[in-house]
């Protein structure tokens, strides 16, 4: 009864711009009180504060993005998709230890609206001044696709120019102890694509999405991880070589991800240092 | 690109007022209240506060009891919406052959899941070896083989999900979909959001307590629940003859880009997104037969919220009604938007509109329905949900001819 065979079986959509983030867990909470330069002009000094880690590095690729591209483009209506993995994981431990202790009254009015799956979009529509949608997908163990997927498709909203998808993740976690404190050398991971309709004029690539019209696949479990597609970039960097990045989605389709390097070296907000891993 | 239509055509849920539509309906049209005192036991002792709980969800068809309840709540919950919703829409049985996808607004799966684990002595959050999402072990047990994801934006997650739902069908990406929300509150949850001042202090009269646009209002009560709605192509429901409940035309969404917690009291956006939903719907605003509001009870968001609709529908405003399911339901957070599209679908197929209760003294100079419901002809409605932190979402749902 499936009617899959039309219109089309691919989505494409142009790349503006991309960047990247490795950080140690350590270095992540250094960077609470650095706002960065786009910020929106009444952008309070405290306003990582309270974030999750993966809500810093997020707004550090997007730095890498806009940094290394120059780019000057108004985003004004354009959507943020924010695609984190296991968001709150510390903050979380650390309330429960609270709340067994302190009770009601112990809950940080912070845990909801920085630790949910649509904090770290909220978090950069409000750094960058974005009014057109946000949200977060995915969170679990294969956001990636959820990524992908979701930013392929929300374009047919039409109300907006442009969208920022950013994808966090750890290699490995930041496991808390019983003290709700971080007890693992956790490396966290993000990177930030600026993606603008097929129709324009991408700078920087594409991605792409194809599948068959009929076919039921069996659900893959393959994934990709937000660490494997950043160590890819930074490759890339090095390189200086175009790069494909292909990928099986869990419903046989397959993502493809296509970058071109740029001509100038990435200017900073990348971690300085190699994580010890 | 020439785009299909997309048609709701099966409906499943869980929730305080009824597992079933038509139960759903005649409640939520009599005016009942699902708010009861929810208490918590801490180490301080009882907090108590008003809310809305859920009772366990209903045994999908072919499940074993025993194996369902082993289940952890919001996969029961889960699961019994999704698979209602296909039996309701006559899917159930073509999950074999058929590309069904599944678009889930659930906004602190993992906060959740954690908090309820940790409660029940487990030790996941401190092992980091999750392998399965909610919506994983759903598309599992039921089989599905679409695409799949899971989205949020805060309470206005569900209107996502319908949305994103719609453009996979108009993208030829599926046939059918499944788009829902579910909410499950924790105590923790019920503790954050009490200590944010967000939540409605009266404990002592909870049938009252939620009472948007009111003046008398102080806050919103929590709510849980879940609902699914089965997406389809205009086209391919005429060919089987499935039965329509309304044709999802419009959605738009905006940001306020103001702040993480606080709402704006700008009403600019959210008026922006109802606008981009009627264009989306190539709609003018007279055409609107009613408007299902997000008013969740607060001062600010309420306000704020009237102050777009009078922008937008200007004179209309006068004579297009609008009311709040949530002096009812409570608010679902993210299956608000979901339960607020069933309360849309209850107001076009049973012809009256849900009132909104506990409106003895309203602010503002809409046309609400006040502690009964109104029988109308409705043709086209208009459903609000704003996220927290400025996450502005406007959907248009019409009746079918």
């Amino acid at each position: 009864m499936t009617d899959c065979d039309q219109p089309a079986h691919m989505i494409e959509i142009g790349v503006d711009g991309w960047g990247y983030a490795r950080l140690t867990f350590d270095e992540a909470q250094g960077l609470r009180k650095t706002i960065p330069r786009w910020a929106a002009a009444d952008t309070a000094h405290h306003f990582f504060k309270h974030s999750d880690e993966q809500t810093i590095l997020a707004v550090q690729a997007l730095d890498n993005a806009i940094e290394r591209h120059q780019l000057t483009t108004d985003f004004h209506d354009w959507a943020v998709i924010s695609a984190p993995q296991f968001l709150g994981r510390l903050a979380g431990a650390a309330t429960y230890h609270k709340f067994l202790k302190e009770g009601t009254h112990g809950v940080s009015l912070h845990t909801i609206p920085q630790h949910s799956l649509h904090s770290v979009a909220g978090a950069i529509s409000v750094l960058l001044g974005c009014h057109g949608p946000n949200l977060g997908v995915g969170g679990g163990p294969r956001t990636i696709s959820d990524a992908i997927l979701t930013a392929l498709t929300i374009f047919d909203q039409r109300q907006s120019s442009g969208v920022w998808l950013i994808c966090t993740g750890w290699n490995f976690e930041p496991l808390p102890g019983r003290d709700g404190k971080c007890a693992t050398q956790a490396v966290c991971y993000a990177f930030a694509l600026a993606l603008t309709p097929a129709s324009t004029t991408a700078r920087c690539g594409s991605l792409r999405m194809q599948w068959d019209g009929v076919g039921l696949h069996p659900l893959s479990t393959s994934t990709i991880s937000v660490a494997q597609i950043v160590e890819q970039l930074v490759r890339l960097d090095s390189l200086q070589l175009p790069c494909d990045l292909l990928w099986p989605l869990e419903w046989g389709a397959t993502a493809l991800l296509r970058l071109v390097p740029l001509v100038q070296p990435p200017l900073h907000a990348v971690s300085a240092q190699e994580p010890s891993q | 690109m020439n785009k299909r239509r997309v048609w709701i055509t099966g409906t499943g849920l869980a929730t305080s007022l009824g597992f079933d539509f038509n139960t759903f309906s005649r409640r939520l049209l009599a005016g009942e209240s699902a708010v009861q005192v929810v208490v918590d036991n801490n180490v301080n002792g009882e907090f108590r506060s008003p809310g809305v709980l859920l009772p366990a969800a209903p045994v999908p068809m072919g499940w074993q009891e025993a194996e369902f309840r082993r289940l952890s709540r919001v996969q029961q919950a889960t699961l019994w919406c999704c698979s209602a919703a296909l039996s309701d829409s006559g899917w159930l049985s073509e999950v074999d052959h058929t590309r069904i996808g599944m678009v889930l607004g659930v906004g602190g799966e993992w906060i959740h899941h954690w908090e309820a684990d940790v409660f029940h002595g487990g030790d996941e959050i401190y092992r980091g070896e999750e392998q399965h999402s909610l919506l994983g072990v759903t598309q599992q047990r039921l089989g599905l083989r679409g695409p799949a994801t899971t989205i949020a934006a805060a309470c206005a997650s569900g209107n996502y999900s319908l949305a994103l739902a719609r453009s996979w069908i108009e993208r030829g990406l599926v046939d059918v979909c499944i788009a829902g929300g579910i909410e499950l509150v924790s105590p923790i949850c019920r503790a954050a959001f009490h200590n944010l001042r967000a939540l409605s202090r009266r404990v002592d009269d909870v049938s009252h307590a939620s009472r948007p646009f009111d003046r008398g209002r102080d806050g919103f009560v929590m709510g849980e629940g879940a609902v699914a709605f089965v997406l389809e192509a205009e086209h391919i429901a005429r060919r089987r003859g499935a039965k329509p409940l309304a044709e999802v035309a419009g959605f738009g969404a905006t940001s306020d880009s103001y702040h993480m917690i606080i709402p704006s009291k700008a009403p600019g956006h959210t008026a922006q997104a109802i606008r981009n939903a009627l264009a989306d719907a190539n709609l003018e605003p007279s055409y609107v037969s009613y408007i299902n509001a997000h008013a969740p009870g607060t001062p600010v968001g309420d306000d704020a919220e009237a102050r777009a609709l009078l922008s937008v529908f200007g004179a209309h405003a006068a004579t297009i009604p609008v009311s709040s399911t949530k002096s009812m339901t409570g608010h679902l957070l993210s299956a608000s938007a979901s339960i607020e599209a069933l309360a849309s679908l209850t107001a076009i197929q049973h012809r009256a509109i849900p009132p909104t209760i506990n409106l003895d003294d309203p602010e503002h100079d809409l046309c609400h329905v006040p502690h009964h419901s109104l029988d109308a002809d409705v043709q086209v409605v208009v459903s609000n949900s704003i996220g927290f932190g400025g996450s502005n979402t406007s959907l248009v749902l019409r009746k079918i001819a």
